[in-house]
């Protein structure tokens, strides 16, 4: 079998641009910046709003000829052999070369806490917080998927982060509403009481809470980097990407609601220039820019996936048969077409077998109704 | 006014029967020795016959802490496995259940402020969840775990390191169990809609409903999983779809890591003294080894250094500790009033037979 094979490019398929930064889920945007490290000028970025398409359900995700390779952790393990197998394509592909065997593996474990706890910092900042939800989050989103979509993804979207963040202790629940005030004839009392702002205690409560969660976790990272450029001394890691982004989407949102800001920029500055360096190092404008493109939305999209298929981003491939297959399709559709005909000869077979007695039985019905039909006639002609 | 003779005869085709009422018993039966409630052992063909092996827990929460009280030393402990999880506290196991006067030198303990304690439903009872475990083996040893800044760690570089570790553990290793373990096949499975979660087989001794694992997987999953009807269709969100291929290939390179780090060292990140990472290691690795299936099995037996860890530690601190066996099977806790209704229902319909 001949494969006429397109010309491989790496595609990133990626959650769109907000506010200003390139993606505004942090595992789209450390795949972003993860790759403009190994791969620079040799891949590009497909915004994507259909999470859908990828292999596990969730974006980000690679494309590379036939190869489909989704999460994070995965890109950066398929990128990292690119090194080895194309290593004249793709010489710098395995960021962490300079890694030992003992520091991949911690790299590994840091890496599970910082999708895990930093992570849910950064859920916690988008989609737990009401404000930042109502005010910033769900706006945004609405605006990158197309009707009807922008209605119901979002959400979508949120419920999907709330069973791991209550877990977490980071989902903040909605303040009651207001209590409507019951008319009473004493309203010179009413106004004479204090009236207490439970709304307000509750989100101060809950404000407390988040930093409360927030600083041991960030506590960590302040001693990991201490005064270190980068977590591993001296040269960037994946790691370093993977930490950058959520600090990134800590930072620079313009959150309602910025406890976590005004957190990290008052206590927490070496973390601040750490990501601040490694934005400017990857993104800045001595860094090769990044090719985007969007991704055409479909009407399919309306349907699972899982139930159609129709949805794949690898291109179909123009494959040349050889005559042995021909011949074989031939005789397929030979075989399909002798089975239709049988039935239809069968069909019309029985049908001019039995047409007499169906004919007989049709003059035999006609005679009934006329004698049923001239037997009423007579009776009217009798009663008259 | 009078019932008519027919319709009297009619109802004494009906008799009435009344039946005393069943209470539930109000006053507990007060423990003779500090018992820890768990889910039940598996009965597996790859379980050793010792008996230090049937008290472990297949569930990796409870062997979890099994574990930490085993490696901080403490003796004398038995262990239950009739009360399921929806019987226990918070609705989660392990739960521990403590005779009257430990229980009131620990109350004492968590509350020093109180000076008359309010005797709460629970406190009566003796009965906690697994939170306040640490604080009771503290008491019992005589020893304040909150001292030491280190918490068992060489050093701060350490303890650090093992947060990072336990969020491994607890995130694509748990993932990677839940999803290897018997499970029945669903219909969305069949009609090749990837994998939705489902209940576990009746032979595994946690039967979770098929929603409980979903959510446990929604929380351990980094990012969390997809809903099997996809973000963008129009369906409501049901069930969880997961890549089986990228969380095993996340699983293999986890266990790589975690046996690279362990290395010879006779405990993780080179402590001297077991910590709550040693433990919570060993839970998953013995969950791993006994009841998980290929390849997530396959893939610690091929770490030689982690299999015979596991060994060591299995039968060098725990067996050796010695779980008295005790499976009390006729419970009198008020929390086990269905074992109470049982009886009192039999004897209900033989009675109007």
């Amino acid at each position: 079998m001949a494969h006429n094979l397109p010309a491989s490019e790496i595609k990133l398929y990626v959650w769109p641009k907000l506010w200003d930064i390139p993606s505004f889920d942090p595992y789209s945007l450390s795949a972003i910046l993860y790759l403009q490290l190994a791969v620079p000028g040799k891949f590009s970025v497909v915004e994507c709003t259909d999470p859908d398409l990828s292999p596990s359900g969730q974006l980000p995700f690679l494309v590379h000829g036939q190869e489909l390779v989704a999460s994070f952790s995965s890109i950066v393990k398929y990128v990292a052999n690119l090194a080895k197998t194309e290593g004249s394509t793709y010489p710098s592909g395995d960021v962490d070369e300079f890694l030992s065997t003992a520091k991949r593996s911690q790299r590994n474990a840091w890496l599970a806490h910082v999708e895990a706890n930093l992570g849910n910092l950064v859920a916690s900042a988008l989609y737990a917080t009401q404000e930042n939800w109502e005010g910033l989050t769900l706006p945004g989103l609405a605006s990158l998927f197309p009707l009807p979509q922008r209605y119901f993804v979002p959400q979508k979207l949120r419920e999907a982060y709330q069973p791991r963040l209550e877990g977490a202790g980071l989902w903040a629940h909605p303040p009651p509403d207001e209590e409507e005030k019951k008319k009473t004839p004493f309203e010179k009392e009413l106004r004479k009481k204090p009236t207490i702002d439970k709304r307000k205690f509750l989100l101060v409560f809950q404000r407390e809470k988040f930093v409360e969660k927030a600083k041991p976790i960030l506590d960590i990272y302040s001693r990991l980097l201490a005064e270190n450029t980068f977590l591993f001394g001296d040269q960037i890691s994946s790691l370093d990407a993977a930490l950058a982004s959520r600090i990134i989407l800590l930072l620079n949102p313009p959150y309602p609601e910025p406890t976590i800001k005004d957190l990290l920029t008052t206590s927490y500055p070496n973390l601040v220039a750490h990501a601040q360096h490694v934005q400017e190092q990857v993104l800045g404008s001595n860094a090769p820019s990044i090719k985007t493109e969007s991704h055409r939305h479909s009407v399919w999209s309306l349907i699972p996936s899982g139930i159609f298929s129709r949805k794949s981003p690898i291109p179909r491939l123009t494959i040349e048969k050889t005559d042995e297959e021909r011949h074989v399709d031939r005789m397929r559709w030979g075989f399909i077409g002798l089975v239709f005909g049988s039935l239809c000869a069968y069909i019309a077979v029985l049908g001019a077998i039995n047409a007499p007695q169906i004919r007989q039985i049709q003059r035999r019905l006609a005679e009934d109704r006329r004698r049923e039909a001239g037997g009423s006639d007579n009776e009217e002609e009798d009663s008259d | 006014m009078p019932v008519p003779n027919p319709i009297a005869t009619l109802f004494s085709y009906f008799p009435l029967h009344t039946f005393p009422p069943i209470t539930p018993q109000a006053v507990a039966r007060d423990a003779s020795t500090p018992t820890l409630w768990i889910a039940p052992p598996l009965s597996s063909p790859t379980l050793s016959v010792s008996s230090e092996d049937r008290v472990l827990s297949s569930d990796v929460e409870c062997l979890k802490w099994q574990a930490y009280i085993a490696l901080r030393g403490l003796k004398n402990l038995k262990v239950r496995w009739d009360v399921a999880a929806e019987g226990s506290l918070e609705g989660r196991l392990p739960n521990l259940h403590l005779p009257k006067a430990d229980a009131a030198k620990l109350n004492a303990d968590l509350n020093p402020t109180e000076e008359n304690p309010k005797a709460d439903a629970e406190e009566t009872l003796g009965l906690y969840a697994a939170r306040l475990i640490p604080s009771w083996v503290d008491l019992t040893l005589g020893f304040d775990s909150a001292s030491d800044a280190l918490e068992g760690y060489k050093d701060v570089a350490s303890r650090d390191e093992s947060r990072a570790w336990v969020a491994l553990l607890e995130g694509v290793v748990h993932a990677a169990l839940l999803i290897s373990l018997p499970q029945q096949v669903t219909l969305a499975q069949l009609l090749g809609l990837g994998y939705s979660s489902s209940s576990p087989s009746p032979s595994t001794a946690t039967s979770k409903p098929s929603s409980q694992t979903s959510s446990t997987l929604q929380t351990v999953l980094s990012p969390p999983p997809a809903p099997l009807t996809g973000f963008t269709s129009l369906l409501p969100s049901f069930g969880t779809r997961v890549s089986r291929t990228s969380v095993i290939s996340q699983y293999v390179e986890a266990i790589a890591s975690l046996s690279e780090r362990l290395g010879t060292d006779q405990w993780f990140l080179g402590s001297s003294q077991p910590t709550p990472l040693d433990a919570l290691a060993f839970a998953y690795l013995h969950c791993i080894l006994v009841h998980a299936k290929e390849p997530v099995r396959v893939e610690v037996t091929k770490r030689v250094n982690l299999v015979a860890w596991e060994w060591r530690v299995r039968s060098t601190n725990i067996g050796y500790i010695g779980f008295a066996l005790s499976v009390m099977t006729q419970t009198l806790g008020f929390l086990a009033v269905q074992q109470k209704l049982k009886p009192s229902y039999q004897e209900g319909r033989r009675l109007a037979y």
